[in-house]
């Protein structure tokens, strides 16, 4: 029996029900974010202070930009390896244009950004003109990235200007100015991917992309976009971080791929394509935050956080392929 | 002209990736010896092998899940797992060498037949299991090991510190297993399965393969020979590191991938993984001799990977149209 042939009987059962709600991904998450977050507040008594809630949001923001971009792509069916090195890279291109070549920041910033879109454009056109497979070719352009960074600026370029800092410093309405630039693309993407036709289509390609080509959407070309959305994307992020931190290190968005990846898959992405939401990308982001933030509140050793995290993701994954195979 | 006639053909040779991988690493070979005088001596060539040594091993059970149309981003951390594990039973618990050394690797084949349940059982994405285990088991290795474990019983560091013929024994190890699978990947019935899981699961299992069994086998036999790799290279290095491994997986794909394998299964060959392994490090090598900067060896690195994939891309292009 089908959860939808359930439905259509009218039989409501307390199996169907729970079914129903892990099916839906969103409902999912925000159940799993209000428990987590009863429990923390429980628990810790610091956990529900407005300081901590603040730094939690603050500090998903740029994960959330990220997981936007990677978000659209797996919507397609395909997903970008190379963001955590592009997100280096523009942080890096921003800081040598501000301390070695003196630029003013908004052009700095702009130069950075365009970068990471030029990044994102040569992905793309690897991908779907060329016809080289994603995983390998993020593989190695998240290695040749990475050597770039290392190449021009070696250990770090710690000097940046003020104003520079201003765009991850600056508050309005109380809140930092991060978590508005993780609002704004949120909802501008979540609406365009919702109601824009162009950005509907995505949803197509990662359907059927054959089906997609033959109904007349011009795949090759709006997988290019679609990367170079998600390089400008991590621009904006590797910018935002780097005023963050007012340093520019060659490390910067190591393993931000993997994270933003897990993110999106609890937040409803399959690797097929076809599924999800920004919404869920986002809620994927803040639930990662909170187990992220419960595990430096409750102390627990940096070895066992990371074995926190991929455990959640593979209850998910199996969750999610045990329901698939009992469907049919 | 007849077909008969046209037995030799260069096409054919280029086709065959891993022969136009040895000639390029001869040709190479021979253009670095004439550039670097210290490239071909005896040092040289010995201490390349070395290094490359676990690596083919790990390249060698890459290959076949790539030929059966999966891949393990696991691998790095399995590759630290085993001498994490074996090193905290020597080292604390004080248990014999050889104990240690079998529970570290009884740990990896368990990981690997975790992975395989999940992947072929259950039917989750390659991709997502074998990352989240990355994660999950380089956890377990920081808490096995700390940030790392020295100081070795001779029974140990022997594994790896021997020689034999004037070659220390990892490379004596690669060369056997090395022997062993390209045979058994090419001869026998049991390993043609995967190219047909690879060309075709669907086709394949109505064949009458057992695809779940078979591919749990690969993945226990790829994180087994990760973890004896791992233990070699410990015994190596004679320490446990908790880093051990780390960026593995990727630098074995690549290897793969450049020996001849594709993504989508069905293709490689054993002997190419090697060769690609061996072609990664004498580029890296000569980038040590000629004194490149260290920044410059992942971009190169990445960058022939490219290269490679997208004249495939293009080459098969070329001969659909």
């Amino acid at each position: 029996m089908t959860t939808l042939e359930n439905h259509i009987e009218g039989r409501f059962s307390v199996g169907t029900v729970i079914r129903s709600i892990i099916q839906n991904r969103v409902l999912f998450l925000i159940l799993l974010i209000v428990l987590l977050s009863l429990f923390a507040g429980t628990t810790y008594d610091t956990f529900f202070t407005q300081a901590n809630l603040k730094a939690v949001i603050l500090n998903i923001a740029i994960d959330s930009i990220v997981s936007v971009g990677m978000m659209i792509l797996l919507v397609s069916g395909m997903f970008d390896l190379t963001v955590g090195s592009v997100l280096g890279f523009t942080g890096a291109i921003a800081a040598l244009c501000l301390d070695k070549l003196g630029m003013h920041p908004s052009l700095a910033v702009l130069i950075a950004v365009a970068s990471g879109v030029c990044i994102g454009a040569f992905n793309g056109i690897i991908v779907a003109k060329v016809g080289v497979n994603h995983l390998i070719m993020g593989l190695a352009m998240l290695g040749v990235v990475r050597g770039i960074i290392l190449l021009i600026i070696g250990s770090g370029i710690h000097r940046l200007p003020v104003e520079f800092l201003n765009i991850s410093d600056g508050t309005f309405l109380g809140f930092r100015l991060p978590i508005w630039y993780m609002v704004v693309i949120a909802l501008f993407f979540a609406f365009m991917l919702r109601k824009n036709n162009f950005f509907r289509r995505y949803y197509y390609i990662g359907g059927n992309e054959k089906a997609a080509a033959f109904s007349g959407i011009n795949v090759p070309m709006m997988r290019i976009v679609s990367f170079m959305i998600s390089g400008g994307l991590s621009g904006i992020a590797g910018v935002i971080l780097t005023a963050k931190l007012a340093a520019s290190i060659p490390t910067l968005g190591t393993g931000l791929e993997l994270r933003s990846i897990t993110a999106c898959i609890l937040g409803g992405a399959s690797l097929a394509g076809g599924y999800g939401t920004i919404l869920g990308s986002f809620l994927g982001v803040l639930f990662m935050g909170l187990v992220n933030n419960l595990m430096i509140v409750s102390r627990v050793a940096i070895s066992w956080q990371s074995i926190v995290v991929s455990g959640i993701l593979l209850i998910a994954v199996t969750i999610d392929a045990l329901l698939k195979k009992s469907e049919q | 002209m007849n077909t008969l006639e046209k037995r030799f053909s260069f096409s054919r040779l280029l086709e065959n990736r891993a022969a136009f991988l040895g000639i390029l690493i001869v040709l190479i070979g021979l253009a670095s010896s004439i550039i670097f005088k210290a490239f071909f001596t005896p040092i040289n060539m010995k201490s390349l092998i070395l290094n490359l040594s676990t690596e083919a091993i790990v390249a060698i059970g890459m290959m076949i899940l790539l030929i059966s149309g999966c891949f393990d981003l696991s691998a790095g951390s399995v590759f630290g797992l085993s001498g994490a594990i074996a090193a905290r039973m020597m080292y604390i618990n004080h248990y014999p060498v050889w104990i240690s050394v079998l529970m570290g690797l009884v740990t990896c084949i368990a990981v690997g037949a975790f992975n395989g349940f999940l992947i072929a059982k259950i039917g989750v994405n390659p991709l997502i299991v074998t990352l989240a285990m990355m994660g999950l088991v380089r956890g377990l290795v920081r808490i096995a090991a700390g940030t790392g474990l020295i100081g070795f019983p001779a029974a140990f560091t022997n594994i790896a510190g021997t020689t034999l013929l004037g070659l220390r024994m990892p490379v004596w190890y690669m060369v056997v297993l090395t022997i062993l699978f390209s045979y058994l990947v090419s001869k026998t019935v049991f390993f043609r399965k995967f190219y047909y899981m690879g060309a075709n699961e669907q086709a394949a299992k109505l064949s009458g393969i057992n695809v779940v069994r078979t591919r749990i086998i690969s993945f226990m036999l790829m994180s087994g020979l990760a973890g004896l790799a791992g233990i070699i290279f410990s015994s190596r290095i004679e320490s446990a590191l908790s880093t051990l491994g780390v960026g593995m997986e990727l630098r074995s794909i690549t290897a793969c991938v450049l020996g001849g394998a594709s993504l989508a299964g069905g293709q490689g060959g054993v002997l190419g993984a090697v060769l690609g392994t061996l072609f990664v490090a004498v580029i890296n090598n000569l980038m040590i001799i000629g004194r490149v900067s260290t920044y410059w060896q992942k971009v190169v690195t990445g960058t022939i990977l490219l290269t490679a994939v997208t004249l495939d891309a293009v080459i098969s292009r070329q001969k659909a149209d």
